[in-house]
């Protein structure tokens, strides 16, 4: 008799244990940061790209690996950085098209939790919008098989649930407009739980009816219409554009022009921040979306040549995650397996009520298993903080050449912002040809926002108006060094025995690394805001705008062999005396970078 | 006698956690193209192309001609990179039996400007053989590719998830005479690719 109950007190303490280590284990919910949404809102991405990259592992075996890539191409997108974002959209697609990644997962996600067992691939909705980055990235490049083969990865089937809920009456109360409200989405999901009723649930199925639907995703459509046009594939573009009027009929005129209007510049632009993922209901066992952004029909505005069109919302993706049918459900499938383990009622149960010692002990490890449980039930509320709220696509009819546009969301004067050098497709460039531009509009305003010509001489627009020195010795040039540039540089005042070779010398000293030169992973903050690395991004992207047309502070050289170079430049390129030449002032740089 | 029939259970034990290990191979996760299935198509066509009446109709003295290799254009519901593109006809091209028969046919080769720097960081080739179209160099012949598939998955109105997805892909090469536009050879390889496991998971 004793030996059976210091047999039952050992179980009793090893299920403490456990529950216990799953408690510990399981119990840190995802914060987005806050940090990099600042940065966003103020579309400052060379600093929000610089600070996820820090803490993105770079191991594929990363659960966060998708999620870290997601937010990486989504802001290389929008700074204008194809040397970046190429390598992001390589490994985000091919996780992506991976089937499966969470197969053998089930039963360690309901002991531990999802946020500590599962592979993060996002919720479809989020899939489905990396799906769009990555086509987006192909389409700025001219790459339009590409950008067509992932528009179409983006349009899946889903799964509609709207039988099981309308015989539940979850819909009923609840109008079109106010479903993305958090207390609309809790009720929604309950109702999909309590439709499930007690049917035996497979390993990945919520056991309630459902057919499968073709997506309602509207940029997918948009996209891939335009694609195929580009590719000069008529039937799959009559196949998108019809679809789109079927599931979006107040797009059903942009479906027109896409199909045949006259345009060879298509801009997307972008908006806010998506819906924050949550934790709701039960142990937070329920996911809900909350808008951080707040949904408007607020039309785009395009000013070109004089001209301004409007453009309406093509995407809300606070409509989407709010949609079940958007929703991969794992939280809907383990909240009713919480559920329905009783383990915390009927372990007390039993525990209260048996003359057994035996049996109460075993009842009360039950109802602490059944408490552990509960504290790893919580949602898995990882979701890609730095994608919009909105997509826009405006189709344009460009001459050839730099043309100033200016873009902004109706009554958001914040959103304004000036592309001084976007370009049409050239006169040389095939009958058809079609170039697409990104705009991330900013939250808040800006100072570069009216910029009106480029300020720092680059490699996508070349020299300035003088010859300029280099930015790290006190210039306005941050092109890649060459034998061609050297010519610039020595009009500029960088003494005559200086070579190439001893240029890149310096850079080198100074840790800065150039695009092209200096093949080192993907590039990070510019040089002009404080980090090191010098490229050029699209002259469409705000990115272009933010670097390259506003002015930055002074270089402040930090190695002997800069700050030697920058005294015999402003010394008229005499050779120091002595090794020991002393560094110039703050303020004799900063006269040196005003010449 | 008992320990003889533990030690049995033990190697039978054994023998069949083997068995099952390498019974169990877990199924394709995706349908994506492989850098193999690029490789094994390049063969193919290689020799399709040694072996047809374009190749075997030039002799020693034929007029020199210029084949300009651009990379293939992608129509698959895969996405390629522009490495990849480029190397689906530079695999073609330069493989040394290949480069023997060009050189006895009097077929010179060339990729264009913007390629050249792909062929010598990815090492595509000798950088002398897989050298740019020079300044007023004019090719005269192109071999292009081309890169189809048909996907096959469960659709719309179906009441049970997919899991499985088939992918069918084709490669079709051809030899264009740039001045006139004729097709002088063609050349194919297909493949299919299957994958299992929900898609959004």
């Amino acid at each position: 008799m004793m030996g059976n109950l210091q047999k039952s007190l050992a179980g009793l303490w090893s299920i403490l244990a456990i529950a216990g280590a799953l408690v510990a284990s399981g119990c840190s919910a995802y914060q987005p940061d806050a940090g990099v949404v600042a940065l966003v809102a103020g579309d400052e991405f060379g600093r929000a790209r610089e600070r996820v990259a820090l803490g993105a592992k770079p191991q594929p075996s990363d659960r966060d690996f998708i999620l870290n890539r997601m937010k990486l191409l989504t802001l290389a997108v929008a700074d204008g950085v194809p040397e970046a974002s190429e390598a992001y959209a390589d490994r985000l697609y091919d996780m992506l098209r991976s089937q499966g990644l969470n197969v053998d997962k089930t039963i360690s996600t309901f002991i531990a939790g999802e946020s500590a067992t599962r592979v993060y691939k996002g919720e479809p909705y989020e899939q489905a919008l990396a799906y769009s980055y990555v086509s987006i990235f192909d389409a700025t490049q001219g790459e339009w098989g590409n950008a067509r083969a992932s528009a179409d990865d983006s349009l899946f089937l889903l799964r509609d649930f709207s039988d099981a809920l309308h015989k539940s009456a979850a819909r009923d109360s609840d109008t079109a407009d106010d479903r993305t409200s958090p207390s609309s989405q809790v009720r929604e999901r309950e109702a999909l739980i309590r439709a499930s009723g007690n049917r035996s649930s497979g390993a990945d199925s919520l056991g309630v009816d459902y057919r499968a639907v073709a997506s309602d995703f509207e940029f997918g459509y948009v996209m891939k219409a335009i694609a195929a046009r580009s590719l000069g594939e008529n039937e799959e573009l009559r196949d998108a554009v019809n679809t789109l009027k079927q599931v979006a009929p107040a797009l059903a005129s942009l479906a027109d022009t896409i199909a045949t209007g006259n345009y060879n510049t298509v801009l997307v632009c972008t908006y806010g921040t998506p819906p924050r993922k949550t934790g709701s209901g039960m142990d937070n066992a329920i996911a809900i979306y909350p808008p951080t952004t707040m949904s408007d029909a607020n039309a785009l505005l395009v000013t070109a040549g004089g001209r301004t069109s409007q453009w309406p919302v093509v995407t809300d993706v606070n409509r989407m995650a709010a949609d079940v049918r958007w929703n991969n459900l794992e939280d809907m499938r383990l909240a009713k397996s919480y559920i329905g383990t009783g383990l915390v009622v009927g372990g007390a149960a039993v525990a209260v009520s048996s003359n057994d010692r035996g049996a109460q002990l075993a009842g009360l490890g039950a109802a602490l298993a059944g408490l552990a449980m509960k504290a790893t039930a919580a949602v898995d509320t990882r979701h890609n903080e730095t994608f919009p709220q909105r997509f826009y696509v405006a189709l344009l009819s460009l001459p050839e050449g730099d043309v100033p546009l200016s873009v902004q969301i109706e009554d958001k004067p914040e959103t304004q912002v000036s592309l001084p050098m976007v370009q049409g497709p050239r006169a040389t460039a095939p009958r058809g040809t079609i170039a697409l531009h990104y705009v991330r509009l900013p939250m808040r305003q800006v100072a570069w926002a009216g910029a009106s010509g480029v300020k720092y001489a680059n490699d996508a627009t070349g020299d300035l108006a003088q010859p300029t020195l280099p930015y790290i010795l006190g210039g306005r040039c941050v092109r890649v060094p060459t034998p061609e540039r050297m010519a610039a540089y020595y009009a500029a005042g960088l003494p005559r025995d200086v070579t190439l070779d001893q240029l890149f010398d310096v850079y080198r000293e100074e840790g800065i690394m150039i695009v092209g030169v200096s093949d080192i992973g993907e590039p990070q903050r510019h040089v002009l805001e404080g980090g090191n690395w010098i490229y050029t991004p699209q002259t469409a992207s705000v990115g272009f705008v933010r670097l390259l047309c506003a002015d930055h502070p002074a270089y402040i050289a930090r190695s002997a062999a800069a700050q030697e170079l920058i005294s015999r430049i402003a010394s008229g390129g005499a050779k120091p005396v002595s090794s020991n030449t002393a560094a110039p002032t703050r303020e004799e740089r900063v006269t040196t970078a005003a010449r | 006698m008992s320990i003889t029939f533990g030690r049995f259970a033990m190697a039978a034990g054994l023998s069949a956690a083997l068995v099952l290990g390498w019974g169990c191979e877990a199924p394709p996760r995706t349908t994506r193209l492989q850098a193999a299935d690029l490789e094994v198509a390049a063969g193919t066509v290689a020799e399709q192309l040694a072996a047809s009446p374009f190749m075997s109709s030039r002799g020693a003295d034929a007029p020199p001609i210029l084949l300009a290799l651009e990379p293939a254009t992608n129509a698959s519901s895969d996405r390629l990179s522009r490495v990849d593109r480029l190397g689906i006809v530079t695999r073609v091209a330069y493989t040394p039996a290949m480069q023997d028969l060009f050189r006895a046919r009097n077929v010179g080769m060339r990729v264009y400007q913007q390629d050249e720097g792909t062929i010598r960081r990815y090492s595509m080739g000798d950088p002398k053989i897989m050298a740019a179209l020079r300044a007023g160099e004019q090719p005269t012949h192109l071999l292009r590719a081309e890169v189809r598939s048909l996907t096959r998955q469960a659709g719309e109105g179906s009441r049970e998830p997919s899991t499985l997805r088939a992918d069918t892909y084709l490669i079709a090469y051809s030899i264009v005479e740039l001045r006139t536009g004729r097709v002088e050879w063609t050349g194919d390889y297909d493949f299919k690719r299957y994958a299992k496991g929900l898609t959004v998971d």
